[in-house]
């Protein structure tokens, strides 16, 4: 591949190749610092026609354990420089190279992308969300059909995945990645979301825009001659000669063994942009197909008609050539840039020039870099779609040296040819996409070093998948949550932070002088030994001064574990505080949140606290409490009495005091994992019954925070609630939800989990043929091979009698969404934009930010405790949402906001000081964030 | 000596049958005392699990159950031979044959194998037809019908006995139990290369064993401290695994590979994979039995007898050696030698996915040696066949003890344990072996016989 790094003017070669060594020969240590004469790759410069390896000064890797399948160039962080991405297969991860315009480069996957492809093969780099800045897309091995999935795939296990981590391999993920360019040096993988992860053994990517309407399109081409990886293959089909062969230490004779293996050409993909990041595959009404072994692909346009056409590459098959009929079907306008470098010292196609084409602040954007997809290279003419565009208001051209070319009122459906010597402005470019609308200060100021909370959260190391193998997500690593309250009465709010099974939390007290000292040590290091979750300061026993009950939780734990006992701490009004005795009635519930209120009117504050879970039951609901003060700090259950409806309502997340339907009275609404949003109505007495919400009957999610406000500006109380996203493989409709069957099925006193999710309308278990048996190893009779699980549905494996008595748990909605208050006891569910729904969201404020007088949210979350068969989620970074108070939400991205929320958020909350806010955000096993808001108001205190 | 007091308890024994069989002479009889049909259903259940891809504990357990139900189903023909039950853990008498029918008890003992086997394995299928061919053959010899089927009902009644005994130990149980833990914790076991499976089995140990009162009545000292010092114990015995490993004579070599033993071997290329499998270790000496047995020209009852105690004894070094691994948790020489010595270093065997220590060759293969020792006595060379067909050689041994010794040594060549796994695993093994011989009695004659010579 040719491309200028050094900006010389002469084309510099930079050269890949797969590793000289077999993948099986390597264990896991990580030798990607040790130089290999074969391995890794190469950066020649070009000095005067003569090429020089300058690889290891320029800060190449040149290891052995480099499998290179594609490198492209483009200048990701617009600076003006040629970055380089390079995928590797297996092991290792790829590598982003970024310029460091003196020559070298410094490779950053890790820090700008929290998941790469694993298996990574081709892959293109291009703008497909028209914001300038260009995204990558790489290419892997999971298949969309259920059926190849089942028989074709294998996921790692949990310790292998934590023990490549370990070493340095970052976190690597078996499906193509749609990296969007967040525009700050970071990338948020939307693949799943934009519908384009699954594509089988995929080798070539082409973004390019093949309908003409302006959103680049993606095409992607599949298929291995042999199915190589057939788990049927590799388990059972290795004959007695081979066996004999290889027991006798003679050479195995792979050809035959090849030969033995079935042969599945696949149709290849191209996706079809939307635009707004989904795209939808139309290969098939696109003519393109045909059933083939594809690898290698290149566009442009052969005819002169205007469109795209491809050339593709098969293997035992005549090659494709596709002519692109857009321009006769669509009517789509286009324009083409030729570029014409000034050449002097011999790049005259002018490789790694932008340009980018405006229309009414809508932006074209492309880099002259031919080298694309697999093993290509595509036309060296840029061809854009405008959609039905007739002129654009400008066609900018940087070119290499950095200068610029901006010509005005360009008329479409032509072929541009820009030369370089003819008016080229020396007007350096801005260096980034000129953004659009105007700039502002950002809201957000991270002061996290600056203000040094001394606390780090400390996740304790336990993996659920031990005990409870077929469980979705790790239930231990929910934790810190914050609680607020001024505990000593001098006017400046302290918080509680809560601490790791092992850690004790602690009782920040904010200084005069802005700091926070830690208090009460001794006090809480007694209860170390618990999980702290939820918790909150309220006035227990009624002498004015904030108390504190932390909620005890985790999956960390056995019944009975005296650790799971909540615990009250007593204040003295001067913030110290005591641990009070039997106040609280002895429990053993692992919980999450506790929300405090007068909901019986009787002047004390009483208590809801949700259940979570029950350790090795996932599943199962746990006992939630309704807990009523007897106005001296003694609590009393009162759920089975007063509302025998909540005890069991579900797995419990969290939960508000609310007066839903405006009778004056609290009512209680609730949400949890695999549980519709819930409200309870209070109907006097101290009784609860659940209230029927039309509008939220299929609102079962997996919630995770709920926080009422009025963001509609109608009067009445809204909810903005956090849920999954939709950046999952875990998808879940009104009519295809996923579903979780939960029962002892191997009849040996163990609960298994059996989760379903829908893939072209069937719902098929997402748990793989060989953790299936061995969870239930009678059914590897039914399922000695693979084949014969791999169109299995629930019910096929179970029958009626086995499934009867089994919990059936359902998800309808993975969408964090805004639940309407309609006034007339209706809710209607709004999903947040899509930039919500990009990982989990655990943490929620809402305040006004940006002083306009609109309720405005701050959201956070991602959650790495899901096997790699579902994969890492965390593509967000954080976001804020500007509202315009009539329930509609902007999303602004970190970049202008200065919210910027790496790692595993689960909590945010707002802290006054005398030198304005802070927003504090907790994350898992790490230490807060802390943010000065600049233009902050708080509304209302939660 | 010995081989003399038992036959003259057959002839006794013989003698005392010799009314009631007299009373129906039928021509099938002659073939009464043949024992290649057990050998075979012995050959099948192993070939079945071989492609089943049992591990080698679970492979034990399925041959220590199928092996008493042959006893059992055919003992009631030779009343000399005791039954088990009483003598094994929790083995309640097994149901008789009604006196006053006639019975083809070498069908119900082939049967009995066979049922309790297919209920054990997961190719029904092919342990079906394997079964009906045998069963066909029998019916050729002129078994009259009725004979024929109250014979297969009364094996499919012991059959369902051994089962539910089975049902009861622990067996399903462990297959809820948590997984193998998987921390940073130096010198703890952790997955190795190629295919980084996880530990299996981690609480066999758990299991109920045949004789001994638990998975931890015979432990092993405990394994040298994990000490990375030059000179520690430890230190020594990875330096001499590196070593062996990297200049291997061929006889190690051919030690190594002919003792590998190893049911599921990954083989990668690129993306490409292929397994190639072979029997288990217990696989291997339940192997050595019928050569064993064949030499000895013993009868049926005899050769039932054989496998019945060498599976027990293996069931229960399995259990033995796995309550032990997952006591010490020890980390294989391969992770440990990549770590902090050669990168490079691959063992000659794929190292198996469970801890190291003890080593469960070691174990089981002394374990039956003794057993086997016991049985045809100290001396007794014979050639090791038993992987032929998996494309291994033959080699030969002048003793079931020579030949434990070989397979424990190999373990090292092999370059998947340390010299101290293979020495305490012999004596574990030596241990559990002895266990047997002293617990489990097939002959009641034997013992008389044995105790009237030492009066």
């Amino acid at each position: 591949m040719f491309f200028d790094y050094d900006r010389d003017g002469d084309l510099d070669l930079f050269l890949i190749r797969n590793s000289p060594r077999p993948v099986s020969s390597f264990g896991l240590r990580n030798t990607r610092n040790v130089r290999d004469p074969l391995g890794g790759a190469r950066l020649y410069r070009n000095d005067g026609g003569h090429f020089v390896d300058v690889s290891e000064q320029a800060g190449i890797f040149g290891s052995e354990i480099g499998f290179g399948l594609g490198v492209v160039v483009s200048d990701v962080n617009r600076d003006g420089w040629p970055d380089i991405y390079v995928s590797n297969d297996f092991f290792e991860h790829d590598y982003l190279y970024l310029n460091n315009r003196d020559g070298t480069f410094t490779e950053a996957v890790e820090r700008a992308m929290p998941s790469v492809s694993y298996f990574s093969m081709g892959l293109d780099i291009a703008d497909v969300n028209n914001d300038g800045w260009p995204d990558v897309y790489t290419t892997d091995m999971l298949p969309e059909d259920e059926y190849r999935l089942k028989t074709m795939s294998s996921f790692e296990g949990w310790d292998v995945y934590q023990a490549k981590l370990r070493e340095g391999y970052h976190h690597q993920l078996m499906r193509n990645m749609l990296q969007l360019n967040d525009g700050n040096g970071t990338f948020s993988d939307v693949g799943q979301m934009a519908g384009v992860a699954r594509t089988d053994w995929s080798w070539s990517a082409l973004i390019a825009d093949l309908d003409l309407d302006g959103y680049k399109d993606i095409y992607v081409t599949n298929g291995l001659a042999k199915d190589v990886t057939s788990q049927d293959y590799v388990a059972f089909l290795a004959n007695r000669e081979t066996m004999i062969q290889a027991a006798s230490g003679k050479r195995v004779d792979f050809l035959r063994l090849i030969n033995a293996m079935s042969s599945t050409p696949l149709p290849n993909y191209a996706f079809r942009n939307h635009g707004d990041s989904t795209f939808s595959n139309e290969s098939a009404a696109w003519g393109l197909n045909t059933p083939s072994f594809s690898n290698g692909a290149a566009y442009g346009d052969l005819d002169g008609d205007g469109a795209l056409d491809l050339v593709v590459n098969n293997v035992n098959q005549e090659a494709f050539a596709y002519r692109n009929n857009a321009r006769t079907l669509l009517k789509n306008h286009y324009l083409q840039v030729r570029l014409d470098g000034e050449g002097g010292g011999g790049n005259r196609f002018a490789l790694g020039a932008k340009v980018t084409l405006w229309s009414g602040g809508q932006q074209f954007f492309q880099e002259a870099e031919p080298t694309r997809g697999f093993q290509s290279s595509v036309d060296y003419v840029l061809t854009f779609g405008v959609g039905r565009r007739d002129t654009l208001d400008s066609v900018t051209v940087e070119w290499p040296d950095g200068r610029v070319s901006l010509l005005e009122h360009v008329a479409t459906n032509q072929r541009l040819t820009v030369r370089q010597a003819l008016g080229a402005s020396l007007r350096q470019p801005s260096g980034h996409p000129p953004s659009r609308g105007p700039q502002r200060l950002p809201l957000f100021t991270d002061v996290t070093d600056k203000v040094g909370l001394p606390y780090v959260h400390r996740e304790n190391a336990f993996v659920d998948f031990d005990r409870e193998r077929l469980i979705p997500k790790l239930l231990s690593t929910e934790g810190p949550f914050i609680a607020v309250a001024d505990v000593n009465g001098d006017g400046l709010d302290d918080m509680f932070l809560g601490g790791a099974k092992g850690q004790p939390g602690a009782l920040l007290m904010q200084q005069a002088d802005g700091r926070f000292v830690r208090s009460n040590p001794g006090l809480f290091e007694q209860d170390a030994g618990s999980e702290d979750l939820g918790a909150v300061f309220f006035d227990a026993d009624g002498d004015g001064h904030p108390d504190l009950y932390v909620v005890s939780g985790g999956s960390e734990f056995s019944d009975l574990a005296p650790a799971l006992q909540d615990r009250l701490y007593l204040n003295d009004g001067r913030g110290h505080f005591r641990k009070a005795t039997g106040s609280l009635p002895t429990e053993y519930i692992s919980g999450s949140r506790v929300a405090a209120a007068d909901y019986d009117g009787d002047g004390d504050i009483d208590l809801f606290v949700g259940g979570r879970v029950v350790p090795w039951h996932y599943g199962r609901d746990p006992r939630s409490m309704l807990l009523q003060n007897d106005g001296h700090g003694h609590f009393t259950d009162v759920t089975e009495r007063l509302a025998p409806e909540l005890a069991r309502v579900g797995m419990v997340t969290d939960a508000v005091w609310q007066d839903v339907d405006g009778d004056g009275r609290l009512d209680l609404v609730v949400v949890g994992e695999w549980m519709p949003i819930t409200v309870f109505r209070n109907v006097g007495g101290g009784k609860f019954v659940r209230l029927n919400t039309p509008g939220l009957e299929q609102s079962d999610g997996w919630w995770n925070r709920i926080v009422a406000g009025d963001f509609t500006g109608h009067g009445r109380v809204d909810f903005i609630v956090g849920n999954l996203g939709l950046n999952t493989r875990l998808r879940a409709t009104a009519t295809e939800p996923v579903t979780m069957y939960v029962k002892d099925f191997a009849r040996n006193g163990f609960d298994v989990q059996i989760v379903s999710c829908y893939n072209h309308g069937t719902s098929y278990p997402i748990v793989m043929r060989d953790d299936l048996i061995k969870a239930i190893p009678s059914l590897k009779v039914r399922y000695l091979n693979y084949k014969d699980y791999a169109r299995q549905t629930v019910t096929d494996i179970f029958s009626p009698a086995e499934l009867a008595g089994a919990v059936l748990k359902q998800a309808h909605t993975f969408a964090t969404a805004l639940a309407r208050n309609n006034g007339d006891g209706t809710f209607t569910l709004v999903p947040l934009p899509l930039e919500a729904q990009l990982a989990p969201v655990y943490g929620i404020l809402a305040q006004d930010f940006d002083g306009d007088g609109k309720t405005d949210l701050l959201l956070a979350g991602s959650f790495d405790g899901v096997k790699p068969e579902i994969g890492r989620m965390s593509a967000s970074y954080g976001l804020l949402l500007r509202g315009d108070g009539t329930g509609r939400f902007a999303p602004v991205r970190a970049a202008e906001s200065g919210f910027f929320v790496p790692g595993q958020a689960r909590d945010i909350q707002a802290i006054r000081t005398r030198q304005g806010e802070l927003i504090v955000v907790t994350r898992n096993n790490d230490r807060p964030l802390v943010f000065r808001s600049t233009r902050s108001r708080t509304l209302a205190r939660r | 000596m010995r081989d003399r007091l038992i036959a003259v308890a057959v002839m006794l024994a013989g003698s005392v049958l010799a009314p009631a069989c007299a009373n129906a002479p039928r021509a099938y009889r002659a073939h009464a005392a043949d024992p290649e049909l057990l050998h075979q259903a012995v050959h099948q259940l192993t070939e079945v699990m071989v492609y089943d891809i049992f591990s080698p504990p679970q492979a034990s357990r399925a041959y220590a159950y199928t092996s008493v139900a042959a006893y059992e189903a055919l003992r009631p023909d030779y009343p000399e031979y005791r039954t088990l039950a009483g003598q094994l853990n929790g083995l309640t008498p097994v149901p008789a044959p009604a006196a006053d029918s006639e019975y083809y008890l070498p069908l119900a003992s082939v049967h009995a194998f066979m049922t309790v086997g297919r209920a054990l394995t997961f190719s029904r299928a092919r342990m079906d037809s394997a079964r009906t061919a045998m069963e066909d053959g029998m019916r050729r010899l002129g078994i009259p019908a009725r004979v024929f089927r109250r014979s297969i009902a009364y094996g499919d009644r012991v059959a369902q006995h051994i089962l539910a005994w089975a049902a009861q130990d622990h067996y399903l149980q462990t297959r809820g139990y948590p997984k193998y833990s998987v921390t940073a914790e130096p010198g703890r076991w952790i997955p190795t290369p190629p295919a980084y499976m996880d530990a299996i089995e981690p609480h066999w140990g758990e299991l109920r064993p045949f004789v001994m009162d638990s998975g931890s009545q015979i432990r092993p000292s405990p394994p040298h401290a994990f000490v990375m010092t030059r000179g520690s114990p430890y230190y020594r015995e990875l330096v001499e695994v590196y070593e062996v490993g990297k200049h291997p004579s061929e006889e190690q070599r051919a030690i190594a590979s002919f003792w590998d033993c190893n049911p599921y071997v990954m083989h990668v290329q690129g993306h490409a994979m292929f397994a190639t499998k072979k029997v288990t270790p217990g696989g291997h000496w339940m192997g050595i039995v019928p050569i064993a047995a064949r030499k000895a020209n013993a009868d049926i009852m005899r050769s039932a007898a054989v496998y019945a105690r060498t599976a027990i004894g293996l069931a229960d070094a399995f259990i033995s050696v796995w309550d032990e691994k997952y006591r010490s948790n020890m980390i294989r020489p391969e992770t440990v030698i990549n770590k902090y010595l050669d990168e490079h270093w691959q063992p000659l065997l794929q190292t198996p996915p469970f801890p190291e220590y003890t080593s469960g060759h070691s174990v089981i293969s002394t374990a039956a040696s003794v057993v086997l020792t016991d049985e045809f006595g100290p001396d007794f060379a014979f050639s090791d066949s038993a992987e032929v067909e998996y494309g291994l050689p033959v080699r030969s041994f002048p003793s079931f003890q020579a030949a434990a010794a070989e397979a424990a040594i190999s373990r090292m060549y092999g370059g998947i344990h340390y010299r101290q796994a293979i020495e305490e695993g012999a004596r574990e093994g030596r241990r559990v072996g002895e266990l047997i011989v002293q617990r489990v009695h097939t002959r009641a004659a034997t013992q008389t016989a044995v105790r009237l010579l030492t009066q």
